[in-house]
């Protein structure tokens, strides 16, 4: 795919970024909520003689299913931005659209760039998503440490949570882009 | 004016907005209400009532770890205004693989103090020694009926033991989820000696009781006339204990162990609502460039930008309204429903989850808020001039 490919799918850059920036900001608090429930996993364990294994464990599948519950709406409000920018993209991407139909693009080639498109914005607002909510959490956790002078716990994030990340985003991103796949389709049908 | 803006107006454009508003609002309210859920659920798993006090140890960092002399609970009874004392140990125990919460107290106080009703089988007698009785919500979720053997293994030291279930009760409070045995049994499970307990709580008369008349029994040194005036819903520290209401108590016991306030715990539910202030910006912008049309059609008319902005920002406040009502009876609604599953859980006991009218106000609040802004902001960009 040549540059110039690349750039049409991108559109308009600044709507490309207010895009960016609203699912980030939702992917960022995903990941606070996943990192501050990684502090509360270590606080937990903190000082815990190993006969209250069983209690730790299950004190923190009680904190795991509270959290997984918070997930699932959070996962829908992604999916729901994610919704509501590619009404946004459709908009912007009409224009571009309508001169490849008219230029003979194959189709193959602007489905591509929806794909790509997709996978921008949710490798973007992944990537943005969680250092800017990882950043944001351990910052807030150090002020409130400093202000109420408590101990300072740090919210922090294993390998696999970035992996879980990454896959609620591209699910929510590309569940919200749905619509947008599927509008597009009848405007090909249509051009065709 | 209004009949005509509402015929012309494009309600299909709006259905991502509203979409997003119910979203938003379910998110918001589904924090909110996690939060406050968890809030109440420690403290309501000590036991609490309106007229029921609990005095525990202010060196530890959950009443539910608390041990303090049993000897208090004689010297308590003697109080002004207490009616009924309990001393009651709190033990985490393994029921068939699942932890629980175990709580060793006088079993025949169990109706005064706790107002529970016998679901089946018998009150347990106290001279049955191994007798037990199981909350319902703990019966149901562990599937324990009238008169099996059911066998607990402490959690503190490597030891198990054989209860016989003599019948279930059903409460408002903590002790629907927990089995309720003999004083001497819990201490043995909780792994502490017979002279102390966990808490001790009372049943007082609110107009005859004042902290100021165990604070002499406990060894305070706060001054008569603060503790008299304090409502007995709040809590106090007298010497090393913390003595009142539990639900009060959550604010100490948040910061004291994992360094966290309410007021922090708020503060989350602003970072959800503010992560989603984009979404609904964009979701009210697309409903405002659908309706182009309606807005040239209007300036045509003679209507003034200020008048079709507040036409406009008026219906998206109102349906706002709606939606984030239907968002937060959602939350509501699907959490109770998790909550009575069992799968919402905070220290082994079913989280508190019951319409809360702040978090309701906060919520919508919030989110007309944001839509009066955004809709004001949005018209005077996106729609023509006058």
């Amino acid at each position: 795919m040549s540059s110039f490919t690349f750039r049409l799918c991108i559109g308009r850059t600044n709507d490309f970024i207010k895009q960016i920036l609203t699912l980030a900001t939702i992917v960022a608090l995903i990941t606070s909520g996943l990192s501050i429930s990684n502090m509360a996993y270590n606080f937990f364990n903190i000082g815990a003689a190993s006969r209250f294994q069983v209690v730790t464990l299950s004190l923190l599948s009680e904190l795991t299913g509270i959290f997984w519950v918070w997930l699932v709406a959070a996962w829908s409000l992604l999916a729901v931005s994610s919704y509501v920018v590619g009404l946004q993209s459709i908009r912007s991407m009409i224009p571009t659209m309508s001169i490849l139909w008219q230029t003979g693009s194959p189709k193959r080639m602007y489905r591509a760039m929806i794909s790509l498109r997709l996978l921008l914005l949710a490798t973007l607002s992944w990537l943005f998503g969680w250092t800017g909510g990882l950043v944001a959490s351990q910052m807030a956790y150090r002020l409130a440490a400093y202000a109420i002078k408590a101990p300072y716990a740090i919210p922090t994030l294993q390998l696999t949570d970035l992996v879980n990340l990454l896959a609620l985003t591209f699910t929510a991103v590309f569940a919200g882009g749905l619509y947008f796949v599927i509008k597009t389709r009848k405007l090909d049908e249509a051009g065709a | 004016m209004l009949r005509f803006f509402l015929r012309l107006l494009s309600k299909r454009a709006l259905i991502p907005f509203a979409i997003c508003v119910l979203t938003v609002s379910a998110v918001t309210s589904t924090t909110g209400l996690l939060l406050m859920g968890a809030l109440s659920t420690v403290p309501y798993s000590i036991g609490e009532r309106n007229n029921v006090i609990a005095l525990y140890s202010n060196n530890s960092q959950l009443p539910q770890t608390s041990l303090i002399p049993i000897q208090l609970a004689t010297n308590l009874s003697s109080a002004p205004g207490v009616q009924i004392v309990s001393p009651e140990v709190l033990a985490t125990v393994a029921v068939n693989g699942q932890i629980i919460y175990l709580r060793g107290m006088n079993m025949s106080l169990l109706k005064e103090l706790d107002s529970s009703t016998l679901v089946s089988g018998a009150w347990s007698s106290d001279q049955l020694s191994n007798g037990t009785m199981a909350g319902q919500q703990l019966a149901n979720r562990l599937h324990l009926t009238t008169g099996e053997n059911i066998t607990i293994q402490s959690s503190f030291e490597n030891f198990s033991s054989s209860l016989t279930l003599s019948g279930v009760f059903s409460t408002n409070d903590a002790l629907n989820d927990e089995l309720i045995t003999q004083l001497p049994i819990g201490q043995i499970m909780r792994d502490s000696t017979s002279s102390y307990v966990s808490i001790i709580r009372m049943k007082v008369d609110p107009s005859i009781f004042h902290f100021s008349s165990v604070q002499n029994l406990l060894g305070g040194s706060e001054t008569n006339s603060a503790l008299q005036n304090l409502p007995i819903t709040s809590i106090t520290n007298i010497g090393q204990y913390l003595v009142g209401n539990p639900l009060d108590a959550m604010g100490q016991i948040l910061s004291r162990s994992i360094g966290l306030s309410e007021t922090a715990l708020w503060a989350l539910f602003l970072v959800v609502f503010t992560a989603s202030i984009l979404s609904l910006y964009y979701s009210l912008a697309w409903g405002v460039k659908e309706n182009f049309c309606l807005f040239s059609v209007l300036s045509a008319l003679g209507i003034t930008r200020r008048r079709k902005v507040g036409l406009f920002a008026a219906f998206a406040a109102t349906l706002a309204f709606i939606f984030g009502i239907l968002g937060y009876s959602l939350a509501n609604g699907l959490l109770m429903i998790f909550a009575n599953m069992g799968d919402l859980q905070v220290l082994f006991h079913t989280m508190v989850v019951s319409f809360n009218p702040l978090v309701l106000l906060f919520s919508v609040a919030l989110i007309v808020s944001t839509v009066l802004v955004s809709a004001w902001r949005i018209n005077f960009e996106e729609t023509p001039d006058d």
